[in-house]
């Protein structure tokens, strides 16, 4: 097993093997050999980044009722990517969106990112600039903001239930009280129908969060008619707060 | 701040890394140095929490400077021979490797290019939200591991966790930076250099140029390389301490067995389910203990990569009051239908395939391809280079492989769905194709130093230089 094995020579070639020219000249072979590998791979790959772009103009055509040629065109054009299953796209593909979509489109997408955040001013201070960037990337942020800026530090919230906002999608998880702490912090969560897991807090609830008109209503100590409830808010459980108390 | 901060912890790692041997280049340096020094760091954090002194920057700067300079008084002799051991790199026109350096040329601009995508966007997965910044943040904040969130079970899944990966976000804020992201960065950096140092001494730089190439692209992997997830970084871990741990099983070398413990004891101070990787690591040393009777060098490593598991479980016991409950479901037996279902997205993953959402080569590319591909020449070989021959070629990596493999897979197998709250269609879908990481360095070494890629290595490398 400790049995040392047959490795490449790591040594640099010595300049009195070969002349310069023939060095560099073998040298470029091996480079161009491995760009024009690479280079088939990307070619074979570039209509699949195109795929998205060509889905979302055939749609358009076709709720606008638009070119019809262009549309037939695009049509053909889609089932020949798709019908591309052989083994080396398969393989490759990744490589191309990892490359290209992910790597370097980003360079592009940051950048008019960060012109947009300098023109709103988002970039004035580092808390700004958080906070803008959270809100591009979490779609209920503004609720988390909503908690920080009306609660106190000590405050014990109680979250929705699990299936509001269904609409927001990847980033939703107001319920998760794991996933709000992070936000709210040191403020405490407790999500609503998962008290059990937060007994000790279940008990010290002071806010109710409000979020699309869901909410644990029952822990609130005082009746809001069903026509008087807000849609989004955090209310206090003792008492009502000025405006819905006027 | 965070520069002194990052300065600290390389010096620190770089300290570390001499007391083992000074031979080391630039690149192992950088790639080394971070992967002790974070670990180290890490450590630190430990052990100020056990003692009560808070977190500070102020207090990090002094554990760091006097560790620091006892590691580099208590190796002074040592380092006085460091300038001719040093030598630097010869850059004539008829010495340079061109074809590495066109390779290194690409993957610097794709580095360059996730490292903005990585820097610009704050923390927004859902792991480490509710896990891992959440804690490194409010660790910072509070100045202590075990923060206030325990005492309310809201510290997240991760707070269980070994305490490398978050320590190393705490380290970080704690040094006043906005996010924890650069961390991922570095991370990469280390996977990519530590990746490509060990390859070259047995490929050759063109080699290994064009391996760390596919292991830096491989699609799912480069994606983690811009996000704030545990993954990436245990990869850079598992990788180093497995293919050092190689090294030395082959060409006993002494500096990688000291290396290979160190880093191996990091694998397990970063994620508690890489005890599969121990278990094949201690597997092998066991194997070479029954060849060699080396039991002093076989009980340190054994005693290296075992402890931190120990002394976390004890943490989580004593301090935590968090006992891990049992996530398996191991009275299950032979369960034809989950069998089938897990071995279904193995195979897709391995072989390129699709499997419920996951499409095996949108992922992972040719990674494993490569590595079946080239087991499959070398079986195929047999005739002409002989059973025993066959046998023998990289027979370490192949064990250790199959028996991680073997392990990691009977973990998604036994694993209870009610304890985990998921189908175990989503834990494949995520948890394990994460998992899958880990096992990349090793498969892409053994894919490029098998015996048949060698020998043509040696081809390509025979004609670009010319000799003969």
């Amino acid at each position: 097993m400790a049995k040392q094995q047959k490795t490449v020579s790591a040594k640099k070639p010595s300049s009195t093997g070969v002349s310069l020219p023939e060095y560099l000249g073998r040298n470029a072979v091996v480079v161009i050999a491995i760009a024009f590998i690479l280079f088939l791979i990307d070619k074979k790959n570039e209509k699949q980044s195109q795929l998205q772009d060509m889905y979302q103009e055939f749609q358009q055509l076709r709720q606008s009722g638009g070119n019809q040629q262009r549309m037939e065109e695009l049509y053909r054009e889609i089932n020949e990517i798709q019908s591309d299953t052989s083994f080396l796209t398969r393989t490759t593909r990744g490589y191309h969106w990892a490359i290209h979509d992910m790597a370097l489109g980003s360079l592009k997408s940051i950048e008019d990112l960060r012109e947009q955040l300098h023109l709103r001013g988002a970039d004035s201070t580092a808390q700004s600039l958080r906070d803008a960037k959270l809100g591009m990337k979490v779609g209920v942020y503004p609720y988390m903001k909503m908690i920080e800026a009306n609660t106190p530090k000590d405050a014990v919230i109680l979250l929705p239930p699990a299936d509001t906002l269904a609409e927001y999608g990847k980033w939703n998880f107001i319920y998760d009280t794991d996933w709000v702490e992070y936000f709210i912090y040191p403020r405490l969560c407790v999500s609503t129908g998962r008290e059990a897991e937060h007994p000790d807090l279940a008990k010290r609830i002071t806010h109710v969060l409000v979020v699309d008109g869901f909410a644990g209503w029952n822990y609130l100590k005082y009746d809001i008619p069903l026509e008087q409830r807000p849609k989004d808010a955090i209310l206090p459980v003792d008492k009502p707060p000025v405006a819905i108390n006027q | 701040m965070l520069t002194t901060g990052i300065i600290l912890c390389y010096l620190l790692g770089l300290s570390l890394l001499w007391l083992i041997s000074r031979k080391f280049t630039v690149l192992e340096m950088v790639g080394y140095s971070f992967l002790l020094g974070i670990g180290a760091e890490s450590v630190f954090l430990f052990l100020l929490d056990i003692v009560g002194v808070r977190y500070s920057a102020g207090v990090l700067i002094g554990v760091n400077i006097g560790a620091i300079a006892a590691l580099l008084a208590a190796n002074y002799k040592n380092l006085l021979q460091l300038k001719t051991d040093f030598p630097l790199p010869d850059f004539s026109l008829g010495k340079i490797n061109y074809a590495a350096l066109f390779l290194f040329a690409i993957m610097a601009y794709l580095f360059y290019a996730i490292t903005v995508k990585n820097l610009f966007w704050i923390p927004t997965e859902h792991d480490s939200i509710s896990s891992f910044d959440k804690l490194g943040r409010i660790m910072a904040l509070e100045g202590k591991l075990r923060i206030s969130l325990f005492d309310y079970n809201l510290e997240g899944a991760g707070g269980i966790y070994p305490p490398l990966y978050h320590s190393s976000f705490a380290y970080v804020y704690i040094f006043g930076a906005e996010s924890p992201k650069i961390i991922t960065t570095l991370f990469f950096l280390s996977l990519l250099t530590t990746f490509y140092s060990l390859l070259k001494n047995y490929a050759g730089s063109t080699a290994a140029a064009l391996f760390t190439f596919i292991l830096m692209v491989t699609p799912e992997l480069f994606s983690h390389a811009a996000l704030s997830l545990g993954n990436l970084p245990t990869t850079a871990y598992v990788g180093a301490a497995s293919l050092l741990l190689f090294t030395w099983l082959e060409k006993r070398d002494e500096k990688a067995f000291w290396l290979s413990a160190a880093l191996m004891a990091c694998v397990i101070w970063i994620r508690s389910d890489t005890i599969v990787f121990i278990a094949a690591a201690l597997l092998l040393m066991a194997l070479d203990f029954w060849f060699t009777k080396d039991w002093k060098k076989t009980l340190i490593y054994g005693a290296f990569a075992v402890s931190p598991f120990v002394i976390w479980n004890l943490y989580m016991k004593l301090k935590l009051h968090a006992v891990q409950g049992n996530k398996f479901d191991l009275g299950m037996g032979y369960n034809s239908e989950r069998f089938d279902l897990v071995w279904g997205y193995v195979k897709a993953f391995l072989l390129g395939g699709q499997k419920g959402n996951v499409d095996g080569g949108q992922l992972y590319g040719l990674v494993f391809i490569l590595f079946l591909l080239a087991l499959f020449i070398n079986v195929a070989m047999m005739y002409k280079n002989g059973w025993k021959e066959t046998l023998k070629d990289k027979l370490n990596v192949l064990v250790f492989f199959f028996v991680s493999f073997a392990l990691y897979f009977l973990v998604f197998y036994l694993i209870d769905v009610k304890v985990q709250r998921a189908p175990i269609s989503s834990l494949m879908e995520s948890s394990f194709k994460r998992g899958l990481f880990f096992f990349i360095p090793v498969v892409l070494f053994y894919a490029a130093t098998n015996r048949s890629s060698l020998w043509l290595f040696e081809k390509i490398e025979r004609f670009r230089t010319g000799k003969e």
